[in-house]
Order: structure tokens, then C-alpha cells, then sequence
């Protein structure tokens, strides 16, 4: 397709991305290319004008993101650069994952199915690349979906395998199962609890990911994509703002300073324990994007 | 404890299995949006609902773990956030000039044994040339003085005379300004040494002399290898000498437009970068240059005056230096240092220029990686004399790249979490299919037993061939995989296995 049929068929703009997203090279039509960043943006980005959606198209992995469309829609060439970039790194990561060669090649095996779409809905294939944005990088999409895959698979396994059984194979999830937890004071409960409700999403998730899936700094960071050295701060920061404000609150409750003091520092094990709980019980709001809420595409 | 609850541990044990089990999340985010999550590419609205969900559901935190975990860019990488945390930045600020001052004085205290360390580590320039060191830059004739001279070259740490400024003290009183220039404003040391001009400049170890007008003239007429043995300094480098011949000869060429600005272009992470386009606008017109392997460039024939500098490369912001003072026989030395983003975008930064001595001009001649490398070693002569944009690194906390393949093949990586992504040349032949990094270590192998290893992310690389007994790499690589630096394997489209033990030294073929 000549530049010029290009130029006319797309905003300038549209016509950068198509360049960048080589969708000529895999055959994408400039109309098809149009339609699907529009679908895209508005899924990802609705009630956004014409110029918001065009910044938004702007900042997707686009090159990514035409491979795995004209993959899914069955095109040859797209599959020979998709396996050639990626065949051997789903392996990779499966085994890494699983930290076992074979069921990581299972894993991936598995992934590779789904991606290449082995359901059929009105004749036509449906793909798991079609849910790919292009937000994310697809190799990190490829990670997390096998990443997903993985832990769904444990939570049906887990269904079917007593906990005598699964104690005899080891440990097979990554994250530790939490230490017991003594039953505490209800008052110290209710303050913990207030406490934490207080916190910021980014504080309980780090929180979350410290006390009850005892996750280290180093992994903390990462998924927060910022140094250790800032996770051990914030921990260390929101542990003692924790305890003031527990304090604070079972003051509140009519405690004196001491029985406060005491039931606060008695055991520290207790109240690192009472975060975990409460971390635990709480249940999650459910005010997630359109497209998470998809049935079948929601991994874990 | 509760109130009429004392459950023994067991009873515990199904009292938190139960709460966990009570957690329970309808909507779970797909991998897509974790994915956004994850590469820091989702609206702050989105992103705080991601991570409400986190902080409540175990699954959706235990696969981003897991995908993290198994990234390639699973690197530590460092938040840089000076707007909300200005505190911290000068906390940082405070570490790194700590840092600086430090390595300044232990560098200048042994300048030989820092001098021989770098003859032993090239600048390792990145495509297939990286062996190119700056002493081979220099003309044959001198490199052979050099050679035959290398004994007296190197006096003896005791005869040194310059361990009065070999201190950690700067000679210059330098000033961090908010867009991370340094200026060097006059100082009665750096006064003093303008007045000492004709004095010996203690250099890596080296007395260098500028030479007086009569070599100079000398030069040009003669060659260098006549006015190295005409000077009567034994230690004087061949160096030294053909930077006085090349200054003698502009001047004798151009008359007043003798002033040169000379510089080096790096990325955030201090890597020199090459090809880009450095147009310089002033007295004298406008020019253009490109920079070298070794990121520097440089505009000779100019005449005295004001200039200004803007700085052009792939995948990074344009960068625009104005006011750069240039003077006669002094050349300026810049420093420019490349944010990545659009190239649309521009970053305007004030005069980071200096007049610098001949001396410090000669440093920059012999050993041009060394000048505009954040965090490389900084000898005491450039440190006083040159300004360069190396700002101290740790003020300016940057994220180790990320890295990737192009569907045709070319390596690229990233400095902003997968925003922008730049080509890495590593051969100009290969197309390459595998890639695997661990640490600071990058492979990158594609057809006809193509592989290459980068020690440093991707500043250097070399073509490494796995081979036993007459037997050696030739088929396509289909995978890398390195758990850890030293121990690693290559998997080859015939079947076979390369392993490594020692960083790809020596290979075995299984």
C-alpha cells in the first residue's frame, strides 16, 4: 500500500502509528487499524476526545499490539514473528515459574493454546491475544497470563488435594501460608483494624504483601517498580504509624495509657499477627475496569 | 485474648485458613491491566484501583509477584522522584558528593595505579569496535614514543611533585543549579593555575606541558615526533604532544577562529551515546556534528564568543545548552546529557561550558570516555578543569534499562519503564532472536551462531564463540539461559548445548 492511500485513509497521527506498528507489513488494513485503536481507546480510555484518544493510541506497545491482533486473526507472517520472538521465552518463563521443566513446558504448552485460540465461537477462533491492549509490553502480558495460568491452577488443584496431601509435596505456591494467629483482645482488634482502614491502597498492598504473603523487599520494590531502600522506609514508617494510632485508638475505647502500652507491646508478634488478619479479612471492592470484569478473561 | 476463645494451634491454623478463605473478590483485573500495572502504564485512577484489589486479594498479588519475578527487566530499578521528594534529593545529593569527594581523593592519591587500571579497561565502546581505546586514537608515530618512552613515563610515586593539589578538595567552587548543570565559578586555586600556565599539569600520573610558542610553531612545520624530542620532559606523553600540534596547526590555519567546543553526549545511566546530532549555532554560523563512538563531538575554527548547543538522538528529548562561552586558545568543554522521551521535546538547561586550560583540553583528547561518563573514574586534573554534565549520579537516580528484541531483530532497551524504546547496535550483520539478561549482563544471540555478551548494560560487546576441540558454534540460537552471571547455557538449533561456568570463557559442548 502506497504512503499516499496511507496518508489519506488515516488522521496524521493514525498514520505514524501504522508506519511504527508496521500494520502494513502483516497486511492491516488502514480502516481495520483505525477501528481497532478506536476500540481500544474506548475501552481503555472512554469519554476521552478525539485528541485524548490520540495521545492514548500514541503510548501503546503498537508494534506488539498488530502482531497479536493479526496473529489471532490467523496471519502466517505474524505467527512466524511471534514464535520466533517468543516460542522459546514462554518456555523460559513456564520453567522458571514452575521451577520444573516439564510442568513449566506443560504451562507453557497450555498458554500456547489459548493464545492460539482452540475454542471456536461463530466459526471463528477466539484468541487470548485479542485481549491484549498493548498498554503493557507484551512480554510482560506473556508473563502474566502464564503467571495466571499458573495460580489457577494451583487454586484447582488446591480444591481437589487435602491439605495433608498437599503438605506432603512441599511447598507449591511461592507465597508462605501465614503463621497462626492468636486471638486478641476484640478492643486491640477493632483498633487494628481502624488503623488500617486509614492506610492508602499503596500502603496496605505493601502491607499486604509483607506481613501476610511475606514477600521480601526486594520483590515489594519490584512490583512497585522503586528501590527497596523505599519499601524498607515505608514499612518501617507505617509499622510505627500503625502502633500510634492503635494506641491512639484503644484510648479511645477507654483504656489507660499503660493497659494500652502493655496490650501494644506486650508481643509485638501479636500485633504484626493482627495486621495480618485484618489484611485478610478484608474483602476487595469490586470497582474494577469494564474489561476486568469480563467473564473468561479475568485470570486469578 | 478474646473473650472465651482459647483454641489450641490447630483450632488457629483453621481460624486463618477460614478468614482467608472469607476473602473473596468478584472481579478479578486481567492480565492486560495488571500488565499496565506492572509497567507503570495505567492512569493514577486505574492504578489505585488496581491497587485497592491488591491489598485484598492474595491471587492477583502472588501472579504479579510471579510475573515480576521472571521479568528480564526484574533488575533493581530506582524511583526518581525530586518533585514530591525534594528532601530526599538532597539527601541523595548529599551521599553522592560525599561519594565524589571520596573517590576524588583516593583516585588522585594514586593516580598510577588509576591510570594503569584504565589502560587495562578500555572505554569498550559499544558495536564491533569496542576494543578501540583512546590511546589508539593517537597518531602511530606518537603511540610508538609512547611505547619506547613508557618506562620514564610512569615516575615513580615518590618523585611525584603534585601531591599538594592531588587532594579531594575541588580546586573550583562548583554549583549545582536545577537543571543539573555544573558551574564552576573562579576560584583563587583555579586562578592560580591560569597564571601557571606554562607550568608542568600533573595528569593521570603524567606531567604534561603546554608548549611554548616556538614548539608550537614547531610543530606544525615539523611533525610531533620532532617536537617530542625536542622538549626535554621525558614524561611528557605523546598525547600531550599531538593535541599541542593539532591546537598549533588550527592556529596557524585559522588565524583568531581558534576557539573549539568539545564534548560528550551520555543517557541518563552515563552510557556514551553515539550518532547523535549535535548542531552548534553562534559568531560564526551554525554547524553540525556527530558524535563519535565515544559520544563526543567536537566544533574547532571558532571564533570567540557565546554559542549555543542542541543535542538530537533517537529516543531521547532534544537538549539545548545556550550560552556556552568560548574564548581564544581555550576550548570549552561540554557535557550533555540526554533524557530519554520524544525527540519533540526539549530540554533547555543554562551555559554548562567553561573555558578549560590546554591541559584539561588534552586530558579530554586522550581519554574522551572517561569525560562525560557518570560515576567513572574522575581524576583530579578533570575534575578541576572540565566541566561536564556528571552531575553527581546519585542525585539523579535513573532506572536501569529494560531490554527487548524488535521484531526484526534488533536489541533495544529502554530507561523508562517501556515508554521509549532505542535501537542498541551490536553487529551491524546479526539479526537476533534470543535475549537474556541477568544483572547488569546482557546476551543477545540470533542466526549462524550468533552471540554476543555485554558485561556492563549494554555499553560494550563482545562477540563471544563458544568452541571445544575444533568444534564450535555455528548454528542458530534458539536460547539463552543465564540463572546467574557466571553459570549459563546456550541452546543451538542442531541440538546442542553450550554451558558456561565462568561467564563464557571457556564453553562446553554437551
Amino acid at each position: 500500500m502506497s504512503d499516499a492511500t496511507i496518508t489519506t485513509a488515516l488522521t496524521p497521527g493514525f498514520a505514524e502509528l501504522y508506519h511504527k506498528g508496521k500494520a502494513a507489513e502483516f497486511g492491516l488494513a488502514p480502516e481495520k487499524f483505525v477501528a481497532l485503536l478506536e476500540e481500544i481507546a474506548s475501552r481503555c480510555a472512554p469519554e476521552s476526545t478525539q485528541k485524548q484518544k490520540e495521545e492514548f493510541c500514541s503510548r501503546l506497545y503498537i508494534e506488539d499490539l498488530v502482531l497479536t491482533r493479526m496473529c489471532a486473526a490467523g496471519n502466517e507472517r505474524a505467527w512466524e514473528v511471534f514464535m520466533r520472538r517468543f516460542r522459546e521465552k514462554l518456555y523460559d518463563v513456564g520453567r522458571q515459574i514452575t521451577r520444573e521443566d516439564s510442568a513449566g513446558r506443560d504451562l507453557a504448552d497450555s498458554v500456547y493454546a489459548e493464545l492460539y485460540g482452540t475454542r471456536t465461537r461463530e466459526g471463528e477462533r477466539v484468541s487470548k491475544l485479542n485481549s491484549y491492549s498493548g498498554r503493557g509490553s507484551l512480554d510482560g502480558w506473556l508473563r502474566t497470563v502464564l503467571a495466571q495460568e499458573y495460580v489457577n491452577r494451583y487454586r484447582r488443584q488446591r480444591k481437589l488435594v487435602s491439605l495433608d496431601e498437599e503438605s506432603e509435596e512441599g511447598t507449591q505456591y511461592a507465597a508462605a501460608e501465614p503463621a497462626p494467629v492468636a486471638p486478641l483482645d476484640a478492643r486491640l482488634e477493632r483498633a487494628t483494624d481502624e488503623a488500617l482502614r486509614s492506610l492508602s491502597a499503596e500502603d496496605r498492598f505493601v502491607l499486604a504483601s509483607y506481613f501476610l504473603d511475606e514477600r521480601t523487599l526486594a520483590q515489594i520494590a519490584r512490583a512497585l517498580s522503586v528501590h527497596e531502600s523505599t519499601i524498607s522506609r515505608k514499612v518501617e514508617k507505617l509499622t510505627k504509624g500503625l502502633r500510634k494510632q492503635i494506641l491512639k485508638n484503644l484510648l479511645k475505647q477507654g483504656m489507660s495509657r499503660r493497659q494500652a502500652e502493655e496490650a501494644v507491646t506486650a508481643d509485638v508478634r501479636d500485633i504484626s499477627l493482627n495486621i495480618r488478619a485484618s489484611l485478610a479479612q478484608d474483602s476487595a471492592v469490586a470497582s474494577f475496569s469494564e474489561k476486568g470484569a469480563k467473564a473468561g478473561e479475568g485470570g486469578s | 485474648m478474646k473473650e472465651g476463645a482459647n483454641p489450641g494451634m490447630d483450632g488457629v491454623k483453621k481460624l486463618v485458613a477460614g478468614r482467608l478463605a472469607t476473602v473473596t473478590v468478584e472481579q478479578h483485573p486481567d492480565a492486560d491491566v495488571l500488565t499496565a500495572f506492572a509497567e507503570h502504564a495505567l492512569s493514577d485512577v486505574e492504578r489505585e484501583q488496581v491497587l485497592h484489589h491488591l491489598g485484598a486479594c492474595k491471587d492477583c498479588r502472588e501472579t504479579l509477584h510471579l510475573a515480576a519475578e521472571n521479568s528480564p527487566e526484574a533488575q533493581p530499578v530506582l524511583s526518581f522522584q525530586p518533585k514530591r521528594r525534594p528532601s530526599l534529593m538532597f539527601r541523595w545529593g548529599a551521599v553522592a558528593a560525599s561519594v565524589v569527594i571520596v573517590g576524588a581523593a583516593v583516585i588522585t592519591r594514586y593516580p598510577a595505579r588509576q591510570a594503569v587500571q584504565y589502560s587495562q579497561k578500555p572505554a569498550a565502546p559499544p558495536v564491533e569496535n569496542y576494543s578501540k581505546v583512546a590511546e589508539e586514537k593517537t597518531p602511530p608515530d606518537v603511540r610508538g614514543m609512547r611505547h619506547r618512552l613508557a618506562p620514564a613515563s610512569t615516575p615513580p610515586i615518590k618523585e611525584r611533585p603534585a601531591e599538594k593539589h592531588m587532594t579531594a578538595k575541588p580546586r573550583a567552587n562548583m554549583e549545582f543549579d536545577g537543571t543539573d548543570q555544573v558551574h564552576v565559578a573562579g576560584s583563587p586555586r583555579l586562578d592560580e593555575d591560569k597564571k601557571k600556565a606554562d607550568q608542568p599539569l600533573t595528569v593521570m600520573g603524567r606531567n604534561t606541558l603546554p608548549l611554548p610558542a616556538a614548539s608550537q610553531a614547531q610543530a606544525s612545520g615539523q611533525g610531533a615526533n620532532e617536537l617530542q624530542l625536542a622538549d626535554k620532559d621525558q614524561r611528557q606523553t605523546g598525547a600531550d604532544v599531538g593535541y599541542a600540534a593539532r591546537a598549533a596547526k588550527q592556529k596557524s590555519l585559522h588565524g583568531n577562529l581558534s576557539g573549539v567546543i568539545q564534548g560528550t553526549v551520555v543517557d541518563p545511566s552515563g552510557a556514551l551515546v553515539n550518532n547523535a546530532k549535535v548542531t552548534m549555532n553562534g559568531p560564526v554560523g551554525s554547524k553540525t556534528a556527530t558524535s563519535d563512538a565515544q559520544g563526543n563531538f567536537v566544533f574547532s575554527s571558532l571564533a570567540s564568543g557565546s554559542y549555543s548547543i542542541k543535542t538530537e538522538a533517537a529516543g531521547f528529548k532534544s537538549s539545548e545548552i545556550a550560552d556556552v562561552a568560548v574564548a581564544d586558545d581555550k576550548p570549552a568543554a561540554v557535557g550533555v546529557r540526554l533524557e530519554p522521551g520524544s525527540a519533540s521535546e526539549t530540554v533547555e538547561v543554562s551555559a554548562a561550558a567553561v573555558s578549560a586550560n590546554v591541559g584539561a583540553a588534552a586530558e579530554v583528547e586522550t581519554a574522551p570516555a572517561r569525560a562525560g561518563t557518570v560515576g567513572g573514574p574522575i581524576t583530579g586534573s578533570l575534575q578541576q578543569n572540565t566541566v561536564t554534565n556528571n552531575t553527581p549520579a546519585m542525585m539523579k537516580m535513573v532506572s536501569i534499562p529494560q531490554w527487548r528484541l524488535s521484531v526484526d531483530g534488533i536489541v533495544q532497551r529502554s530507561f523508562d519503564v517501556g515508554g521509549s524504546w532505542q535501537n542498541v547496535t551490536v553487529s551491524k550483520k546479526a539479526v537476533f532472536t534470543v535475549l537474556c539478561t541477568v544483572k547488569q549482563h546482557v546476551w543477545v544471540g540470533g542466526k549462524g551462531g550468533m552471540l554476543f555478551h555485554s558485561v556492563d548494560a549494554g555499553q560494550s560487546w563482545q562477540h563471544v564463540r563458544p568452541s571445544e576441540a575444533n568444534e564450535k558454534l555455528s548454528s542458530d540460537v534458539t536460547h539463552i539461559d543465564f540463572p546467574d552471571p557466571s553459570n549459563g547455557s546456550v541452546s543451538a538449533s542442531n541440538g546442542e548445548v553450550w554451558r558456561t561456568s565462568d561467564g563464557g570463557r571457556i564453553w562446553r559442548r554437551q
